[in-house]
């Protein structure tokens, strides 16, 4: 398993960290970040690629970004929308009384403790792209 | 461009984002990009929301129809409770009120059972649902329609005829994880066929113009389909259905 952080103090997210592991035993895959600005009002775009150094093919099995939103000065106080696993778009969980996590497949929108929102998105999320044609009236 | 799709979750006062890989093989030396995650902050939740979709339509050329949609739906007030006379009334009292409204779609409750979307029940729409949506055609409105396309009933008739069409445990097993539903299996060609000629019948011999496909969690469900092969799974399985969808209801038009 490989395992490190990427920083972008620049623009508020500081405290991301990644971990990469492949399913075959014994082989290591990588995961490579960079950070970007993302047009206006300090929006930015991560992207990572999962890189096999060996000399033998690999199934990356399993990868995690974690970002630590407290140590960015987000204090979550509310889930306000995601999709998919946690029901509708419009469900809202209070973390307060939300012990155990909440998931979402293409976004999560949530609300801090300084009345800010915080939200992180797929870009690049294929069911996004397909269903796009069904005019989603929540957009 | 290929990529390995992900999930966030929150949790600990922690955003993390976990990605399975795909099943997808990276061959040595190479690599896969992760889906791109956009991230921001800001004071208007909504602007963060409109910012998403727009970053979503400018990254995949989508362009959307100049069609504004302006309706009524009978999920709301009827749920299941539908019959012919309940949509001739809503729809009666909206032409009273002088609304413009554009759109009456039919929501769950018409169909036989789940996955039999061709027949109708029978006590509810005696004559007929054709005959309905084309009345309300005929005033002025464009008729809508409620499918799920990834369910199907344990009694319906299409698991009756169709057994091999679930997706099934290792063990054989209908994966049971939407009870009293079953999941469609569209690993399978003739399954995606099937779904092409349902949505085809309601379009052209219905007269449906609008579809509001639901349940579509369902087919993300991490289950491996008969006929997938190394680059299958759930995602490549939804994707097949919603362009299935797409090639069928959406005209040259974007309508």
């Amino acid at each position: 398993m490989s395992k490190h952080t990427v920083c972008s103090a620049d623009h508020g997210f500081n405290a991301i960290e990644m971990e990469a592991r492949a399913y075959e035993p014994h082989v290591t895959v990588t995961a490579d970040a960079a950070i970007q600005p993302f047009g206006d009002g300090g929006a930015e775009l991560l992207t990572v690629r999962v890189r096999n150094t060996n000399n033998a093919a690999a199934h990356p099995e399993r990868v995690r970004i974690r970002i630590d939103l407290k140590a960015m000065g987000v204090n979550v106080t509310r889930i306000l929308a995601g999709n998919g696993r946690m029901g509708a778009a419009t469900e809202r969980h209070d973390v307060s009384s939300t012990p155990f996590a909440v998931t979402s497949e293409a976004f999560l929108l949530m609300r801090g403790s300084d009345s800010r929102y915080f939200f992180a998105g797929f870009l690049t999320w294929k069911v996004s792209r397909d269903i796009s044609c069904f005019r989603m009236t929540t957009w | 461009m290929e990529s390995i799709t992900g999930y966030f979750l929150f949790q600990d006062d922690h955003l993390v984002i976990h990605f399975h890989g795909d099943n997808k093989l990276i061959p040595s030396g190479q690599s896969i990009p992760l889906e791109t995650i956009l991230l921001a902050r800001g004071d208007d939740w909504r602007a963060l929301l409109d910012r998403h979709a727009d970053a979503l339509r400018t990254t995949h050329g989508i362009s959307l129809p100049d069609r504004r949609w302006k309706g009524w739906g009978s999920w709301d007030y009827y749920a299941h409770d539908i019959a012919t006379h309940s949509i001739q009334a809503g729809m009666q009292v909206i032409g009273s009120l002088g609304v413009p409204v554009n759109l009456i779609q039919i929501d769950d409750g018409y169909q036989r059972m789940m996955g039999d979307w061709l027949t109708w029940d029978e006590s509810k729409f005696p004559r007929g649902l054709p005959r309905l949506l084309h009345e309300i055609a005929e005033a002025g409105y464009t008729p809508g329609i409620w499918p799920a396309p990834f369910l199907a009933h344990k009694d319906s008739r299409l698991v009756a005829e169709h057994p091999d069409w679930l997706l099934k445990t290792d063990r054989g097993r209908f994966l049971d994880v939407a009870s009293p539903n079953l999941i469609l299996d569209y690993s399978r060609r003739d399954v995606c066929d099937w779904m092409a000629h349902v949505v085809s019948t309601m379009k052209q011999q219905w007269g449906v113009g609008y579809f509001k496909p639901d349940f579509l969690l369902h087919g993300l469900t991490p289950c491996r389909g008969s006929a997938d092969d190394d680059a299958g799974g759930d995602v490549p399985r939804h994707s097949v259905v919603a362009q299935a969808l797409k090639a069928r209801t959406v005209g040259r038009d974007g309508r």
